[in-house]
């Protein structure tokens, strides 16, 4: 069963491109390829790569000019490259395995505090029982949670992912609000699956609160290591929208490419295929995307290079950066990343990318 | 071609094992067991278990006081549900492996200096060509070492393991020691084979001194994640031996075994097979193992179950532990820490051990 179970995602996926070509189209104002032109492109990508190319569109591989497929770097390829790279790493002829780093949030937070770099910090580690409060080292019932008065703070699951187990709490009068709606203790008891951290929430930037003020706009800069040298990839700004609290592109944010030199934003912002096209202004606050300046930019990038330094055993990671009013703010570390938006946002990604890469 | 290489091992082993078995032996006033019984007792570990024992004699097997090989974990056993239960995390569907944490030296320091626990502070990660101080996150050639003024510490390789790759560094008036002897930044440079810490130096508890003062004596204490609560499992000090600076048992230290609600040290000491037997007193100091009290054991069972909680993805942890003036400072952790010599010691540590692995 298995063996036709991907020829017919194949077939559905190309039914699906094929049938409205126009409304899947990033680039509507450009002179775009006909249905066939665009079904033989599909079957080359899969030919050659063996995958679906799910960001046909995104990458604007549907318009006639202006676009050199090979610019571009299959998912299948870049994964399996990315995984290779990041795994167990040769120190002194002995292997570890890095990553651990930075999937542990608590881990994290830690590594970073110690060695100095600004990043939220993390005032307990909790489970549905108990929290462990690092200010006194105390391990108490999670009840105590509701004597921490003004408590403003996020419950993140250590190993979560794709802002997966990530509940904002805050304690006023007594009382516990998750999303600002009023809950209980064994509410909040039963959301808690694992071990979790509590992590003060960080204010952004006023220049990033125009853009979109209701989620925390983070920079997604990826760095590599290339013999011993540290250097930025690609790097994008994501905004939520309608509402939304998080930033994040897979639940239907946008993605803004971030000129690396200069720190300004490009003419375009992006929504995931599904969600939306591109965009010049941000559909809640109207604000115009193109040239804005992101505020600290040199300094985060600098930032992000030192801090790679300590992640010596990790080859490539995308930091997800805020900026505050005193300078940018690191939120967590990534070693399995997707490149969509990164390639997407600003070219040269591929060549960048696999010129840092240590096979 | 390897199957013939082991089983050449093999021959050879037990040809070594029974050519003079008294000259062998841990226990020589007691009743022994014939050459004959040797042979088959060995034969038999290694069918059962697909490995020599290298520790039949360190367990007293080879006497006739009734002690069973069957209370002691064969090491390649020992090592698989070790690693099991150490290796993999698992939460919310997600694995990682947390050993980093600990088999990093650097990483190990920088997440105990930030949980408040005592370890000797990194100054600086080198490599043959740089050095990156930590003090101004400024990265300067090899050389800076000597322009620092006084400097006393420790240069160890990032994943060292059993005292490779540790080298003790001393600079006094631009002047540059490396173990004791006078070098060149070139011959230094040579001596460095990959990224390694700089860490400063400890001075042992007084006492410790007394033991043997040459080395700083670490505590090896095992705790483990038992549920909810944190135990610990077993532990014992190693001591260095003839001006060795090093309390390494296998670079041929001693070790005691150390009870665990008194902090004093029992009866006899073991050498690792290759380089002793057993032994009352220090063969240095003279100091008598029995009943010496270790200053601040308490605080160091107490500080090693507390740090066990901030490395919840490790099942157990063979903690080395020095005493200062001031109280415990954690050197290192192990996740693979071995079983021989706590087995040695206390033949019901397999069962303590069995008792609290994870189920599954």
């Amino acid at each position: 069963m298995r063996l036709f179970e991907r020829p017919i995602t194949a077939v559905k996926f190309l039914a699906s491109h094929l049938r409205d070509p126009q409304s899947k189209t990033y680039y509507p104002e450009e002179e775009r390829k006909s249905r066939m032109g665009i079904c033989l492109d599909n079957f080359r990508w899969m030919f050659r790569h063996f995958e679906i190319n799910h960001f046909y569109y995104l990458y604007g591989f549907d318009r006639k000019h202006g676009v050199n497929q090979n610019d571009y770097l299959p998912k299948r390829v870049f994964d399996k490259l990315l995984t290779k790279a990041n795994s167990p790493a040769f120190v002194g002829g002995r292997r570890a395995s890095y990553v651990y780093l930075l999937q542990d949030k608590f881990v994290f937070g830690k590594y970073l505090e110690a060695l100095g770099f600004p990043t939220p910090r993390i005032i307990a580690l909790c489970d549905r029982e108990s929290v462990t409060w690092l200010d006194t080292q105390r391990t108490m019932p999670l009840e105590s949670i509701l004597e921490r008065e003004g408590l403003d703070a996020f419950i993140k699951e250590l190993l979560g992912m794709c802002a997966e187990g990530v509940y904002p709490v805050r304690v006023g009068n007594g009382k516990l609000y998750l999303n600002e709606e009023q809950i209980t203790i064994e509410s909040l008891k039963r959301m808690l699956k694992n071990k979790c951290i509590v992590q003060e929430r960080v204010g952004q930037h006023s220049k990033l609160k125009q853009l979109y003020p209701d989620s925390v706009n983070t920079i997604r800069l990826a760095t590599a290591i290339n013999d011993d040298e540290v250097v930025p990839l690609s790097a994008v700004i994501r905004t939520g929208v309608n509402g939304q609290r998080c930033d994040n592109w897979t639940a239907g944010g946008i993605a803004i490419g971030i000129d690396l030199a200069t720190g300004r934003l490009h003419k375009y912002g992006i929504f995931k295929p599904g969600y939306g096209g591109k965009i010049e202004r941000h559909p809640d606050t109207g604000f115009k995307f193109e040239d804005f300046e992101i505020p600290y930019f040199d300094t985060t990038i600098r930032m992000a290079a030192s801090l790679h330094r300590f992640f010596y055993g990790v080859h490539s990671i995308a930091w997800d950066i805020a900026v505050t009013e005193s300078g940018p703010m690191v939120i967590e570390g990534n070693n399995r990343w997707g490149m969509a938006t990164l390639q997407t946002c600003n070219s040269g990604f591929k060549k960048k990318f696999l010129s840092t890469h240590r096979f | 071609m390897e199957l013939l290489k082991r089983a050449t091992t093999a021959a050879e082993f037990l040809y070594f094992h029974l050519k003079n078995p008294s000259s062998h032996t841990y226990y020589p006033y007691n009743q022994r067991k014939s050459n004959l019984e040797i042979y088959f007792d060995n034969l038999w570990w290694m069918m059962r278990y697909c490995e020599i024992n290298h520790f039949y004699y360190l367990y007293g097997l080879d006497g006739k006081d009734g002690r069973n090989s069957d209370d002691y974990l064969a090491l390649r056993t020992f090592r698989r549900l070790r690693d099991r239960a150490n290796l993999v995390m698992e939460m919310g569907g997600r694995k990682a492996n947390c050993t980093c944490l600990l088999r990093d030296k650097f990483i190990f320091g920088e997440y105990l200096k930030v949980l408040g626990f005592p370890t000797p502070e990194i100054i600086a990660l080198c490599d043959k060509q740089s050095i990156m101080w930590l003090d101004t996150q400024k990265t300067e050639p090899l050389e800076s070492l000597t322009q620092r003024g006084r400097i006393d510490v420790f240069i160890k390789e990032l994943l060292g393991e059993c005292a490779d790759g540790v080298y003790s560094v001393r600079v006094e008036n631009g002047k540059l020691c490396l173990n004791k002897r006078r070098v060149t930044i070139e011959e230094l440079r040579k001596t460095i084979k990959d990224k390694c810490i700089i860490q400063e130096r400890i001075y042992q508890h007084q006492k410790m001194n007394e033991l043997y003062p040459h080395s700083v004596n670490t505590i090896r204490l095992v705790t483990v994640i038992c549920g909810k609560e944190i135990i610990p499992l077993g532990a014992i000090i190693r001591m260095g031996v003839k001006g060795q600076c090093c309390d390494n048992l296998a670079a041929g230290g001693v070790s005691a075994p150390v009870d665990l609600e008194t902090g004093r040290l029992g009866r006899e000491g073991l050498f690792r097979p290759a380089f002793g037997r057993r032994t009352t007193h220090h063969p240095d100091t003279g100091v008598a193992f029995y009943n010496f009290q270790i200053p601040y054991f308490e605080e160091a069972v107490q500080m090693s179950k507390k740090l066990h909680g901030f490395f919840y993805g490790i099942h157990s942890i063979g903690w080395d532990i020095a005493i200062t003036k001031d109280g415990p400072v954690f050197i290192e952790g192990n996740d693979n820490w071995e079983i021989p010599t706590f087995q040695a010691y206390d033949r019901s540590f397999k069962k303590k051990f069995l008792a609290v692995l994870p189920k599954g």
